[in-house]
């Protein structure tokens, strides 16, 4: 397992720990706001980057062409989600509120959004990371 | 498996006739990861024109007959 891969399982593993810790919570005591407070461990994620650090520094990690292939298909995959439930929300939004609807967002829901966009990249980016790994 | 028209390798025949070179020492000599070398050798990944070409001189032959691909010949 090169170095891109273990960092996409850490991706992975941090997104499931918290969607579980999120789902045991709400299962024991309901929809509450404190809740929100597992979704910080997402912040786990900045760390991705120490991931083979020393590997790479010993010059033992390789990226070559077809890793960066692979991070490119990846991140085109992210993003490309992004997109599409971008669109799809957008487009749910005008079919549900109709076309003259205003929406107010409150600040602490944009900067929810945010962090939930750059979840669905972070997650696709991982999956596609591993998927096109195993395959060989 | 990459899309398009198939393309087969000699990799593994020419790493076995250049004294039972192991994939290690080909991936190090190429500068890829073995993991790169497995994926070439069986044809799920497909080099790069400049990896193709450093093959070649690797192995000290022409391109063409490390790599083949099937299908019909392009009209002229």
């Amino acid at each position: 397992m090169n170095v891109h891969e273990k960092q996409a399982w850490f991706v992975l593993a941090v997104f499931g720990v918290t969607i579980f810790l999120y789902g045991m919570l709400t299962a024991i005591i309901g929809f509450h706001p404190a809740n929100s407070f597992v979704l910080f461990l997402m912040f786990l994620c900045f760390f991705v980057p120490l991931i083979g650090r020393s590997e790479k520094k010993q010059g033992k990690a390789i990226t070559d062409e077809r890793d960066r292939e692979i991070l490119k298909k990846a991140c085109w995959a992210g993003f490309g989600v992004l997109w599409f439930v971008f669109l799809s929300c957008m487009m749910l939004l005008l079919a549900i509120l109709g076309p003259d609807a205003i929406i107010n967002v409150k600040g602490w829901a944009i900067m929810l959004l945010v962090g939930a966009a750059g979840g669905i990249v972070g997650l696709t980016q991982a999956i596609t990371t591993i998927i096109l790994y195993r395959r060989g | 498996m990459p899309k398009g028209p198939k393309i087969t390798n000699r990799l593994r025949e020419l790493r076995f006739e250049r004294g039972q070179m192991t994939q290690q020492e080909m991936a190090e000599a190429l500068g890829v990861s073995r993991q790169t070398v497995i994926s070439l050798e069986s044809g799920r990944y497909y080099p790069s024109l400049q990896l193709a070409l450093q093959i070649a001189r690797y192995f000290d032959q022409p391109v063409e007959a490390i790599f083949e691909m099937e299908g019909p010949e392009p009209k002229e």
